[in-house]
């Protein structure tokens, strides 16, 4: 240094310039770090983190799986079964050589693969096949087809297929409830996915998790009120029914009377809601709950408790049916004979016109509508079933005649077979109305119930109702063996273009059952029944009868007939 | 250069040294992190496998224990039926 100094004299101010120069430099490198890594604004460094994100970091969806649907016992309904759906990115896939095999292998025509491709050419997603079966989807992906990927989802199956369909309802192919039970109960069922941050690298693995953003939830299991094995005895015994009648359509449903419980329900026609391809929705609804019918005859058991509740008649009152028609109005209501002086309980038991005509004028139609309502026809059920219908009362400004009577017979209103099954599970349960459920009911933590009627006539409607299944009643057919059970049939005409048709008939038949404990109520309809056997007491009784020795086997019903036990076992076993 | 006084001197080397050590620490905890991270994915895989395996077999299961299988397995390999009433006894409760 002290050489230099000597031999050129710097002057001061060139050393100034060059050191500020340099920390000029300086400062500017340090500043820029400091825009870059400390501020937050602008290009800072909350944007080089997000721009850096942005190209390494991806969130996923962690799928979840929809809840398991079961029956009151356990048993699976519906679950969901993993299955991979394949996809590809046609920039990726478009040119490839391999489009024939690949088209091959999914069993696709190229063509219509290559359209599909050049159609979403400029997109960088599109399904090749969907919910295929993962073992299948592995050996596909395991070629390594360019740009062909699989994605995790869950399908949705039915073990019991059929027999539950109309019920359960249907999922559409994202796993959404879109009928039934999937749709009414859709909250519950659906989970909520997940979603995960990763990094990923050049090939689009994941290096590293960042964790759980949101933690996935499945959804939950729902444990319906169905009994499987009573629910299959049931859609087995209806469709005979169907077989046989001739039918063109056609419900059965079973009520636990005392937990307002919806035990089975079954309808035709079917549909199998695990092939969509043929799904037909003519079979899809679940006509037990949302088809509204006259119910006809069936309602006259409620007219006998407002002639019950009016004071003006036991059901030992006699009343004069003869001479087998009577006037209402312009018309003329027949019997199929003349009855003579009968009881009241006769009335119903051999579901007398005349007799049940003259009731209702004794009585009136106010208090008959009265009953009605308390019964909870043109009311829902409660079971949150999505299309469930209330059916209708009449409500006229002004009534005729003949219209006062036609409400004591069961014309002139609507109802579905669930409404009529829980009107008859009120008489069972002592008068008690419950709300009815598809879910499954702690027994010990019921829904409170509203007593609607007197627990002494809901009594004596019983016991006429039992008289009705017995030797001289309209519904003989329905006994079933070791049990006494009571009911009542209908047989409505069909209503069509002008009126009432001659020819077409619904024949129901609502039961209750054991008579010694009355716990299970079965309404069965039968839409237009062909041949000689259509009325109520030939086409529906049967069902009845052979549903309900099912449900009373299956629920471990006693048997209380035990005249008719003696008898058997003395015979050494009937067979 | 002058002097460090011995004390200061003896921080200075511990201060490298657990700065190796921590180093070495990080890159063996990140090692790790990534076979862990190796290992859940792959257990999430299982996962995923296994419940498609319990789905299937429970599909399974139901379709050899449907009702209807059931009953007709009974009544025609095994020959058995619902016995009548005169054969069932009720035992009181």
């Amino acid at each position: 240094m002290t050489r230099a100094k000597q031999a050129y004299r710097l002057p001061r101010w060139r050393f100034v310039v060059i050191c500020l120069a340099l920390a000029a430099l300086a400062a500017t490198l340090m500043g820029r770090l400091v825009l870059l890594q400390v501020t937050e604004g602008g290009q800072g460094a909350v944007f080089l983190r997000e721009q850096g994100a942005l190209r390494t970091v991806r969130t996923a969806e962690i799928p979840v799986y929809r809840g398991l649907i079961e029956d009151r016992n356990g048993t699976p309904l519906a679950v969901s079964s993993p299955v991979v759906s394949l996809w590809a990115n046609p920039q990726q896939l478009q040119d490839s050589p391999r489009l024939d095999d690949l088209a091959a292998r999914l069993s696709l025509d190229v063509a219509v693969l290559r359209d599909k491709l050049r159609f979403y050419g400029d997109k960088q997603f599109m399904y090749l096949a969907r919910h295929q079966t993962p073992d299948f989807a592995r050996q596909v992906l395991r070629e390594n087809f360019p740009g062909v990927r699989g994605e995790r989802e869950y399908r949705r199956y039915y073990p019991a297929g059929e027999v539950t369909a109309q019920l359960l309802g249907l999922t559409n192919v994202d796993g959404h409830g879109i009928a039934g039970v999937e749709l009414a109960f859709e909250d519950w069922l659906q989970g909520v996915p997940g979603k995960k941050r990763f990094i990923k690298d050049l090939h689009g693995d994941a290096v590293r998790d960042f964790g759980v953003i949101e933690e996935p939830r499945p959804g939950q299991a729902l444990a319906l009120s169905l009994d499987l094995r009573l629910q299959y005895a049931q859609h087995r015994e209806l469709q005979r029914a169907m077989k046989e009648t001739g039918a063109t359509a056609g419900s059965a449903i079973t009520l636990d009377a005392w937990t307002g419980e919806v035990l089975a329900v079954s309808n035709y026609p079917v549909f199998n809601p695990n092939s969509r391809k043929e799904l037909d929705f003519s079979g899809a609804r679940n006509r037990a709950m949302t088809d509204a019918y006259e119910p006809g005859s069936t309602i006259k058991t409620l007219t006998l408790v407002a002639a019950l509740e009016s004071g003006q008649f036991h059901i030992d009152s006699i009343i004069d049916t003869a001479p087998g028609r009577i006037r209402v109005g312009a018309k003329m209501l027949h019997d199929p004979r003349d009855y003579g002086e009968i009881s009241v309980s006769t009335v119903i038991e051999k579901s007398s016109q005349v007799g049940v005509t003259k009731i209702a004028q004794a009585v009136g139609h106010e208090a008959i509508l009265d009953v009605l309502y308390r019964f909870g026809l043109g009311e829902s059920t409660g079971t949150g079933f999505p299309g469930e219908r209330a059916g209708q009362l009449p409500d006229f400004a002004r009534w005729s005649d003949i219209e006062k009577v036609t409400l004591a017979f069961g014309y002139g209103l609507t109802a579905t077979p669930i409404q009529l099954a829980r009107a008859y599970a009120i008489l069972a349960n002592g008068g008690i109305r419950r709300p009815l459920t598809l879910l499954r009911q702690d027994p010990d933590a019921l829904p409170e119930g509203q007593q609607v009627i007197d627990p002494e006539v809901a009594r004596e409607v019983l016991e006429v109702l039992g008289r009705v299944t017995e030797p001289g009643g309209t519904a003989t057919l329905a006994q079933v063996p070791g049990f006494s059970v009571g009911g009542k049939t209908g047989t409505v005409h069909k209503v069509g273009a002008g009126g009432y048709l001659d020819d077409q008939y619904v024949a129901l038949f609502v039961g209750v059952a054991p008579m010694s404990a009355p716990r299970y109520v079965t309404a069965i309809l039968i839409d237009q029944p062909r041949g000689d056997h259509y009325g109520g007491g030939l086409a529906a009784a049967p069902v009845y009868s052979r549903i309900t020795e099912e449900v009373l086997r299956i629920r471990n019903a006693q048997p209380d007939q035990s005249e008719l036990r003696a008898l058997l076992s003395a015979s050494g076993g009937g067979q | 250069m002058s002097q460090l006084p011995p004390s200061l001197a003896a921080t200075v080397v511990l201060l490298s040294a657990s700065l190796l050590v921590s180093a070495l620490a990080v890159v063996s905890s990140t090692h790790h992190v990534r076979e862990g991270y190796a290992q859940l994915q792959d257990l999430e895989l299982r996962r995923w496998e296994l419940q498609e395996q319990y789905t299937r077999l429970l599909l399974e299961v139901n379709t050899w224990a449907a009702p209807h299988r059931i009953s007709q397995v009974a009544s025609e390999a095994l020959s058995m039926r619902a016995p009548d009433l005169g054969l069932s006894q009720v035992i009181a409760e």
